[in-house]
């Protein structure tokens, strides 16, 4: 489903020298697996996470999910493919303080030109358990809640890949099992396809599937050996 | 959701900055609203008032807008005053002859010299002192010759009306008018000429009826209301100003106007044939004045239509009943003349014949106050006008101020909106709906507040200058064509200038020199355009298109080379299309055929305030189509 070929991306320093992130010459995600990427800090997770959500633009290589080449698309065609396709878990949540739970939720669906589904933000909110917190602002949350709020806005357009940025870093260990839980669980039964970024060894012991960074990304491989 | 309620919500979460920009909006557009509805009020009193079915007054010679101050207002000095026989020159024959009833030379026409009888006769009917004139023979055949009873007056033939006014005497502040009661029955006032003087108590005064012979009087509705007049109320108008000596004469009230919205709310009206009766209003003839000399009462004042005693004059009030006095002792300050309608050029050329005569001049009042109108008042207004469309715009300046100092702090949701699937546009009409919500809460709450202002102060005004004005009434319309064309020039204006300091600042983010280069370009064409204009240089024209042509070259360079600078560029090309679109619609309105359609401008203040959002948002919108989501999200 998901399919990475050739990926390389670099940024330019200040001082001009050009600096390689990612090399990775293949890696594929097939629809609804569940699967664990293991890294360091630095390790360049999060550039291949916005290469995958289309924020970023590959320097060459292609990304393909579902069949279509997501680095031949247009800005705006990444946008729509970004709102349409993939569901995004923070670290740090990223809600939007003005907003309750739950239009923090219909927010997901605003950009996707869909016409907002109240009932589904609803739902999703009940199946996170947040149901009777709703009209709650995120500051009236506690720190699991407001993840448990990402992750039904990231499931709110009924994605087919689910990115989650390393999603048990900011949340008391008390609840770092439930929201790993709830993640899984209502991937499974959207049947989405799941992205999990994490350096805790405890959660990727979980998953069936875990890859390193460092294994698939040839510039840290390259690194190591030297 | 949709757009408007993200804007709505981001503006809540800066609820007392976006409070506090909307109040400094609510307060533009409360002065702008206040100064249109004044200029309405202003308006209408003077529409009100110089449509009082009249188009001309006579009299006496002398500045011609004091005559019309003096006349239809009731304001400034009065002016001299001229001879009442002049006034029965623009009456028909019955009426000249009724009012020649009560002259000297009639009477001694039908005495036949008979200078003995016809002093006792005179006497019994009380025209004072006739006897002792004629005793005297100041009077001669000569003078009774010429007096033909039978004739038109000279200028009969071109008046459908003809009003004489008595002024001078004061009841309270408020003036007292001698009249006739053809004021209220005949005339009819309004911007359509079709209303009538309505009573909302008793009736018109007459000129002579059993109860109170000659001593009616009706007062205007404000006279009524400040100085708590009843109807029945007998009251005494004061001598020559409003402190001045009260005449012993009394009249009796017995009618109370309903408010007009025209200066005769504030004026007391009585009836003329009272008026002369009242003692010192008497002119004197030439043998008394010769007498009274060493002797005159120093209270005369000079253009008053009051004059010094006469011994003619001291008729005991109590003495029923009176007989009107004699036309050689009377003068009116002016006369208000409707000419007869099936000859329009009357009321053009009629002025011209009198004022070249010695005694009296002719003004078209409404020319008058037009004059003032234009040449005081509207520039007046205009300033107002410009001060407060300033006020606004520093108010919109403050709402620019506000969004893109919140800028910063908003990357960081800006690109979690992004991240979720909202392109740079999306965004970018987010920020700039924020600012358009701004300047038009901000401008319904200034609307609301004035209207609620004049609501309030409706009394006030309409104590003041009879203009009633309630709190729904909007400012008088204007034509709609014109008004949507200055408003979109400026619109486009102010978005074409507010994207071309946001292309400056984004090419200067990139390159100091480029972004230099481009402001002094750009101040060079604004000075060489202006010294274009004012020495009419073909020089300088030529200059401008050159540099415009580079300093355009040099944006279209920076917007291929710099992605950030696009946005604005794009809003530049669409302000300025803006623009010179309206200056072919302003060239060319005058030529399309299309009928104009009015409407108050309060009307095109929502599109207006929207417009000045857009302008304002530019800035902080561009700054949001611009987020770097990679770098703002980590």
């Amino acid at each position: 489903m998901l399919q990475l070929e050739n990926l390389k991306k670099s940024y330019i320093e200040p001082n001009g020298h050009v600096l390689p992130v990612l090399d990775i010459p293949s890696f594929r995600v097939e629809a609804a697996e569940q699967m664990v990427l293991l890294g360091r800090s630095g390790c360049g997770k999060s550039t291949l996470l916005h290469v995958i959500a289309g924020i970023s633009r590959p320097d060459s290589g292609v990304v393909r999910l579902d069949g279509h080449d997501v680095t031949t698309l247009s800005e705006a065609g990444r946008d729509r493919y970004r709102a349409a396709k993939l569901g995004y878990v923070f670290q740090t949540f990223n809600l939007l303080p003005g907003f309750s739970a739950l239009e923090n939720v219909l927010l997901g669906m605003t950009f996707a030109r869909r016409r907002y589904n109240v009932k589904r933000a609803e739902h999703l909110l009940d199946r996170v358990g947040l149901s009777q917190r709703s009209s709650h602002k995120p500051a009236a949350l506690s720190v699991g809640e407001q993840q448990r709020v990402a992750v039904a806005r990231a499931l709110a357009n009924q994605p087919k890949l689910l990115l989650a940025d390393e999603p048990t870093a900011n949340v008391d260990p008390a609840n770092q099992q439930n929201v790993i839980d709830l993640i899984r669980e209502t991937c499974r039964e959207e049947k989405i396809a799941l992205i999990l970024v994490t350096h805790a060894m405890e959660v990727a012991d979980q998953f069936d599937r875990v890859d390193r960074l460092e294994d698939i990304n040839q510039v840290l491989a390259n690194v190591s050996r030297v | 959701m949709s757009l408007w309620k993200i804007a709505w919500r981001s503006i809540q979460q800066r609820g007392l900055a976006s409070a506090l920009t909307a109040l400094s909006m609510a307060l533009g557009v409360l002065l702008v609203v206040a100064v249109l509805t004044i200029h309405g009020v202003v308006s209408q009193s003077f529409k009100n008032n110089s449509s009082l079915g009249y188009n001309l007054i006579v009299g006496a010679k002398g500045g011609k807008l004091q005559l019309t101050l003096n006349t239809v207002y009731y304001l400034s000095q009065p002016v001299e005053n001229i001879p009442y026989e002049y006034y029965l020159e623009f009456t028909g024959g019955d009426e000249r002859k009724q009012g020649l009833e009560h002259s000297i030379r009639a009477h001694v026409n039908d005495a036949q010299w008979d200078a003995i009888e016809a002093a006792s006769l005179l006497e019994t009917n009380g025209l004072a002192g006739i006897g002792g004139l004629l005793a005297s023979g100041s009077l001669q055949v000569a003078d009774v010759k010429d007096l033909d009873l039978e004739r038109r007056g000279k200028f009969g033939n071109y008046t459908a009306l003809a009003i004489p006014l008595c002024l001078g005497d004061y009841f309270g502040q408020f003036r007292v008018v001698g009249t006739t009661p053809d004021l209220f029955n005949k005339l009819t006032f309004g911007p359509y000429d079709d209303k009538t003087y309505e009573f909302a108590q008793g009736r018109n005064f007459e000129t002579w009826n059993e109860e109170h012979e000659y001593f009616e009087a009706v007062v205007g509705a404000t006279v009524a209301r400040e100085m708590n007049v009843k109807l029945g109320q007998g009251i005494s108008p004061a001598h020559g100003d409003p402190e001045g000596e009260g005449h012993e004469r009394q009249f009796t009230v017995v009618g109370i106007l309903k408010p007009n919205g025209t200066p005769n709310d504030r004026a007391v009206f009585i009836n003329m044939e009272g008026f002369y009766l009242m003692e010192d209003h008497a002119k004197p003839l030439p043998k008394d004045e010769e007498e009274e000399q060493p002797t005159t009462d120093s209270a005369e004042t000079a253009g008053e239509g009051v004059e010094p005693e006469s011994p003619h004059d001291h008729t005991d009030h109590e003495h029923a009943p009176q007989e009107p006095l004699p036309v050689e002792q009377r003068e009116v300050t002016a006369i208000l003349l409707r000419t007869v309608e099936s000859n329009p050029f009357i009321a053009y050329r009629l002025p011209t014949i009198i004022n070249e005569g010695p005694v009296a001049q002719c003004v078209l009042p409404i020319r008058e106050i037009t004059n003032l109108f234009s040449f005081i008042v509207a520039p007046i207004q205009a300033a107002l006008l410009g001060i407060t469309a300033l006020v606004c715009l520093v108010s919109g300046i403050s709402i620019l101020v506000s969004i893109y100092n919140s800028m910063s702090d908003r990357k960081h949701d800006i690109a979690v909106m992004r991240a979720l699937g909202a392109s740079r546009i999306t965004v970018m009409r987010v920020v700039l709906f924020e600012a358009i919500l701004l300047s038009v809460g901000g401008g319904g709450v200034g609307w609301v507040l004035a209207h609620a202002t004049i609501g309030l102060a409706s009394p006030i005004v309409a104590a003041n200058t009879g203009v009633v004005i309630d709190f729904w009434d909007l400012a008088p319309p204007q034509s709609l064509m014109m008004q949507l064309i200055m408003l979109f020039s400026v619109a486009g204006f102010l978005i074409a200038t507010a994207c071309l300091m946001t292309i400056v600042w984004q090419v200067w983010t990139h390159t100091r020199v480029g972004g230099f280069l481009l402001f002094v370009l750009l101040c060079a064409v604004h000075v060489t355009g202006v010294i274009a204009v004012v020495n009419k240089s073909a020089l300088m024209g030529a200059c401008v298109i050159a540099l415009s042509a580079v300093f355009f070259v040099l944006l279209i360079l920076s917007a291929v080379r710099w992605r950030d600078v696009r946005p604005a560029f794009w809003c530049l090309l669409f302000g300025r299309g803006i623009e010179e679109f309206m200056w072919l619609s302003w060239v060319f309105s005058s030529h399309l055929p299309s009928p104009d359609v009015l409407i108050s401008p309060e009307f095109v203040l929502i599109p207006a305030l929207s417009m000045l959002g857009v302008a304002v948002g530019i800035l902080p919108a561009v700054a949001a189509y611009n987020t770097d989501v990679a770098e703002s999200l980590s």
